[in-house]
């Protein structure tokens, strides 16, 4: 290896003529004076779009997270509206014992037509 | 370093920045467009990355804050813009590191008529070597760069840039060994 490196050094298989780089570093000059305010106004631009983008869908993101957690709320006040509901009725003997005789016979004797998807 | 700095004063400057501008690409061109060169290997790839690096630098200038020497930072750029460019001839999915064969054979169609076969032979072997071992490799054997700066530049520890060339030295040992006549 070291002899090689001693052989090759720091030489590459291919070259330029001396003038080339010289006149591609003059192009690169022109051409990035004439490039770089075009290029930050369209850095500018993206990043207006970046940020008003995000803005945008932290907004959606915001409302569809309120709207859940509302509606969220509401389903559970419905759960616990029933769950009252049933805790507060009154049990089943004080209901029975305020139904007339009629009212009883009804609930006591039922025919299956009066099931609908018996 | 004094001249580093002034320059950098004057680029950051609206009424002296073209002009700034010009000096550094003197001053500092050369040894961008060959670090680069030897990353693309091809005449046409290292032209348009050159373009591109050098709207980088001016449109980035005002962002120096000069903690890394300018010449590193230099080079920062074109490196990240070379990688961009390969980057770009890969496959979805596809590592840099595949485009070995290719660049190899990239050196093979570039060499001047004239090169001989040990100094063609030699660049086909870093061609091959993954990329971050190319870079530690180039920069340190070419440019002869510090580990320091060159861990700025590539955005690595200094041990795994130490690691890198030395297993980029094994590897090109062992492919001259295997191809040489």
């Amino acid at each position: 290896m070291d002899e090689l490196m001693n052989k090759v050094g720091k030489r590459l298989p291919y070259s330029e003529a001396p003038q080339y780089v010289d006149s591609l570093l003059e192009k690169c000059r022109l051409n990035a004076i004439a490039e770089a305010p075009r290029r930050k106004s369209h850095n500018v631009r993206r990043l207006w779009l970046a940020a008003s983008s995000a803005a945008a869908v932290l907004a959606i993101a915001a409302t569809v997270t309120l709207k859940l957690t509302l509606s969220g709320d509401a389903d559970s006040g419905k759960v616990l509206c029933s769950v009252t509901s049933v805790e507060q009725s009154a049990p089943l003997s004080d209901v029975l014992a305020s139904m007339s005789d009629d009212q009883l016979a009804d609930v006591s004797y039922y025919s299956t037509d009066d099931i609908p998807e018996y | 370093m004094t001249d580093d700095k002034n320059l950098i004063a004057r680029l950051k400057q609206a009424e002296h920045r073209n002009e700034a501008f010009g000096t550094l690409l003197k001053t500092y061109g050369d040894r961008l467009y060959w670090h680069i060169r030897r990353i693309v290997v091809s005449h046409d790839d290292a032209e348009d990355v050159m373009q591109e690096t050098a709207v980088k630098i001016l449109t980035s200038i005002d962002g120096y804050r000069g903690e890394s020497s300018l010449l590193t930072w230099l080079f920062r750029i074109a490196t990240n813009e070379a990688l961009q460019h390969l980057r770009r001839e890969c496959h979805v999915f596809q590592s840099l590191d595949a485009l070995g064969e290719t660049l190899a054979e990239r050196v093979a169609a570039a060499a001047d008529v004239d090169a001989d076969r040990a100094t063609v032979l030699f660049q086909q072997a870093i061609a091959k070597l993954p990329t971050q071992q190319r870079l530690a490799f180039n920069m340190r054997y070419y440019d002869e760069m510090p580990y320091e700066e060159m861990a700025v530049v590539t955005g690595k520890t200094v041990g795994s840039l130490k690691t890198n060339y030395h297993l980029a030295v094994e590897k090109i040992k062992r492919y001259v060994k295997e191809n040489s006549i």
